[in-house]
């Protein structure tokens, strides 16, 4: 296996940016499917899905991230897993799994806290720089935004205030 | 301040100016003592100036005029005028020239002299002197002058040429002494070569009716000003008399081959005459035998000619040979011209009951064009459907490389057991990749096919229309018929290409079905291998599990992808059928 601090990814991009994730966070990759849209859910919710059976969240990583929109991309979703449950991350292309060493991993960026929080680290892949996100704390942290938990986190989210009571 | 010191200082200032020259510049008393040497002079002895001034100067320039009447200071001191000469210090050459210093009563109080090294100027001279030299030994006139015409150099040829030397011809104008008939016209090659700034040749007649050749070459200054010219002459009567001896001879064998001709004609007429005379009566023996003897007589001028025309036959053997080859090339050309000529008359006549044939086929012409239609309609509906298997195979490649990521990302989960697996995931996901292309350029090619089949279509419907304008014009139904052949045999090329992509794809995809096989063998063993993997049995087989799914799935997809393949193979040979 992989020398200690190697770390497999798999690759996506949004945008011109490459971007990676580590591969145990990730169940599966599907093409984008029929989304049902949720009311009063956070902007980068897209919705729920069916997959295979199971209802799963659906959210817009260009979004959340707080990107640029553009008319393309958007072809992917990358399913991470959380536990049992599963949460859908659409992004614009799936590349392949691969392996960075861990020497071509830079783990502190020393930018602002919560980016820290995010982000893994940024590795080399010959001339490109991958970011590597933390997908599984990005949701996290997103979850208290997310529909089913609504109603409780209703004092705690700045977002969720702007949803009127149902 | 008294009055020497004083003009000895002004006399200073003035030297001053001096210290730059590329000279020696001395200044001494009238006991040669030196008052002043400049950089220069004193770089030349080795020394600086402050340690020369008070020396004497003959023991420091040691020439050989040095104190002897020939000194140019002497000289100068003596007869208040400068004086010059060249002299020796040891190997150096030496221009030396020297001043008169006077104080303000007019009175020498000493001198300037002024030394230049010019050793390489000598012997540049010298050098200019062989050259000159050379010139001299020239077997040709050799004239140099300037603008006004004056002689400024004759070589000995040129002078001997004259009937004099070269030192008494300096000066005097070109054009007395050659008298050609370019002199002092615009026809002179000098006086062009000086417009032009170009050598100059021409062809003229010189004194004493000699032909010459000459040419004239501007001569400039170092500022690139026309100076003058340097011209020189090559005598070409003898070359001109062999020349108008050539042309007489070409002339009198232009005339007794036309003599020849003339005869040879005659004979010809009389040997018709003889022909007929010949079936004719006893009476005609007579005229006969007059026949027979200007017969002779003719033969008797062609014997003479004959004679003549062996006198020229060396001289014109050559000429003969060349003409020679040329009339055989033109009996070939001729023999092959006829040959065409020939072939367009019974094309011609063939053509002529063609139009008439070709009346009746227009009828034949607008059904063909008409069936040619369908046909392309035909073809049309069925590129179609390929474009519409390709745009499938490509997405199925989409689906597999999906399937792939899927797999590897199962693998990289499994961990050491999903190894061998990830490697074949990524060569799975290769071929599908590379089975995408090729179905891409498929569809390129279809692009292609189309654009020539609509093209087709156009020729098809002008053939006929060609057809039903038929009695106007037969031409245009051919030669619409012509591009119609043309664009099939586009179509066909683009078929071809066609063909080659989807074999391409479908060998792509036959390697995915054999992966697919190696899936199926790596999962087994992956399955055994978390069996033995007591710690994370239950992780392991999940993982396996969903690797065999995900193969299933690539194999059956793999398995749509074959028959799509097959079916584009079908449909590409049927309509190269239609065309074939």
């Amino acid at each position: 296996m992989a020398a200690t601090g190697d770390l497999q990814i798999v690759n996506f991009t949004v945008g011109d940016v490459n971007y990676g994730v580590p591969v145990e966070q990730v169940r599966e990759v599907r093409d984008v499917q029929a989304v049902t849209p949720v009311p009063g859910a956070p902007s980068y919710i897209e919705g729920v899905t069916n997959l295979r059976g199971q209802i799963i969240t659906v959210m817009d990583l260009r979004k959340r991230l707080n990107l640029e929109e553009t008319e393309d991309g958007g072809e992917k979703i990358i399913v991470i897993e959380l536990g049992k449950a599963a949460v859908g991350v659409v992004v614009d292309t799936v590349t392949e799994v691969s392996t960075i060493a861990g020497a071509d991993i830079e783990r502190h960026m020393q930018a602002t806290k919560r980016l820290d929080d995010y982000l893994v680290g940024v590795g080399k892949q010959g001339e490109n720089l991958i970011v590597i996100l933390d997908l599984a704390k990005i949701i996290s942290d997103a979850k208290e935004d997310l529909p089913e938990q609504r109603k409780t986190a209703a004092t705690k989210s700045p977002t969720a205030k702007k949803i009127p009571a149902t | 301040m008294s009055k020497t010191t004083q003009v000895d200082e002004t006399a200073h200032v003035y030297l001053q100016y001096l210290e730059g020259v590329q000279g020696a510049v001395v200044a001494i008393n009238k006991d040669f003592d030196v008052t002043y040497i400049n950089d220069f002079g004193a770089k030349m002895l080795k020394s600086t100036p402050d340690k020369l001034v008070g020396k004497k100067c003959y023991n420091l320039f040691k020439t050989n005029y040095c104190q002897t009447p020939k000194c140019v200071c002497a000289i100068a001191m003596k007869t208040k005028k400068q004086a010059i000469a060249q002299t020796k210090s040891e190997d150096i050459r030496i221009w030396n020239t020297g001043s008169p210093l006077f104080d303000k009563k007019g009175q020498v109080i000493g001198a300037i002299e002024y030394l230049v090294d010019i050793t390489s100027l000598k012997n540049e001279m010298k050098k200019t002197a062989q050259q000159a030299q050379y010139l001299e030994g020239v077997q040709t006139p050799v004239v140099a002058i300037n603008k006004d015409f004056d002689i400024i150099y004759i070589n000995k040829y040129g002078a001997s040429m004259v009937g004099s030397t070269s030192d008494k011809l300096v000066g005097k104008k070109c054009y007395d002494l050659f008298k050609t008939n370019d002199c002092q016209t615009s026809k002179c090659a000098c006086v062009m070569a000086m417009k032009s700034q170009k050598p100059v040749t021409a062809e003229t007649v010189a004194i004493g009716g000699m032909h010459v050749h000459y040419t004239g070459s501007p001569l400039f200054n170092k500022k690139g000003q026309v100076i003058g010219a340097v011209e020189y002459f090559t005598d070409i009567t003898n070359l001109k008399e062999a020349l108008n001896t050539t042309k007489q001879l070409v002339q009198y064998s232009a005339t007794v081959a036309d003599n020849i001709e003339g005869l040879s004609g005659e004979i010809l007429k009389t040997a018709e005459n003889i022909g007929i005379i010949g079936a004719q009566s006893a009476q005609a023996a007579e005229r006969l035998s007059n026949t027979m003897q200007q017969v002779m007589a003719a033969s008797q001028n062609v014997s003479d000619g004959a004679h003549n025309l062996s006198k020229l036959a060396q001289e014109t053997a050559k000429n003969v040979q060349v003409l020679m080859q040329k009339m055989s090339h033109v009996n070939t050309n001729t023999t092959e011209v006829n040959k065409i000529v020939e072939t367009s008359n019974k094309l011609a006549q063939d053509a002529s009951e063609s139009g008439k044939l070709a009346l009746k086929s227009l009828g034949a012409i607008k059904e063909a064009s008409s069936d040619v239609e369908t046909t392309i309609g035909e073809v049309n509906a069925s590129v179609k459907n390929v474009a519409g298997l390709a745009d499938d195979i490509s997405q199925i490649a989409g689906q597999i490389n999906m399937l792939a990521l899927n797999a590897a990302i199962e693998a990289a989960r499994a961990g050491e057991a999903g190894r061998g697996f990830a490697v074949v995931a990524d060569a799975v996901k290769q071929l599908a990749g590379q089975a995408g292309t090729a179905a891409k350029t498929s569809v390129e090619s279809i692009e292609g096919i189309t654009k020539a089949g609509e093209r087709a279509g156009v020729m098809s419907k002008s053939a006929d229309q060609a057809a039903r304008d038929g009695d106007v014009n037969v031409n245009e139904a051919v030669t619409g018929s012509q591009q119609l052949a043309e664009s099939m045999k586009e179509i066909l090329g683009v078929t071809k290409n066609l063909e080659t992509a989807v074999q391409e794809s479908v060998r792509y995809l036959e390697d995915v079905g054999s992966v697919i096989e190696q899936v199926a063998s790596f999962s087994e063993e992956s399955a055994s291998a978390s069996q033995e993997t007591a710690a994370s049995i239950e992780e392991q087989t999940a993982a396996t599990e969903e690797v065999a799914i995900a193969a299933a799935k690539v194999q059956e997809e793999v398995v749509n992808v074959i028959e799509l393949s097959k079916k584009i193979v079908t449909e590409v040979k049927n309509f190269r059928q239609l065309w074939q």
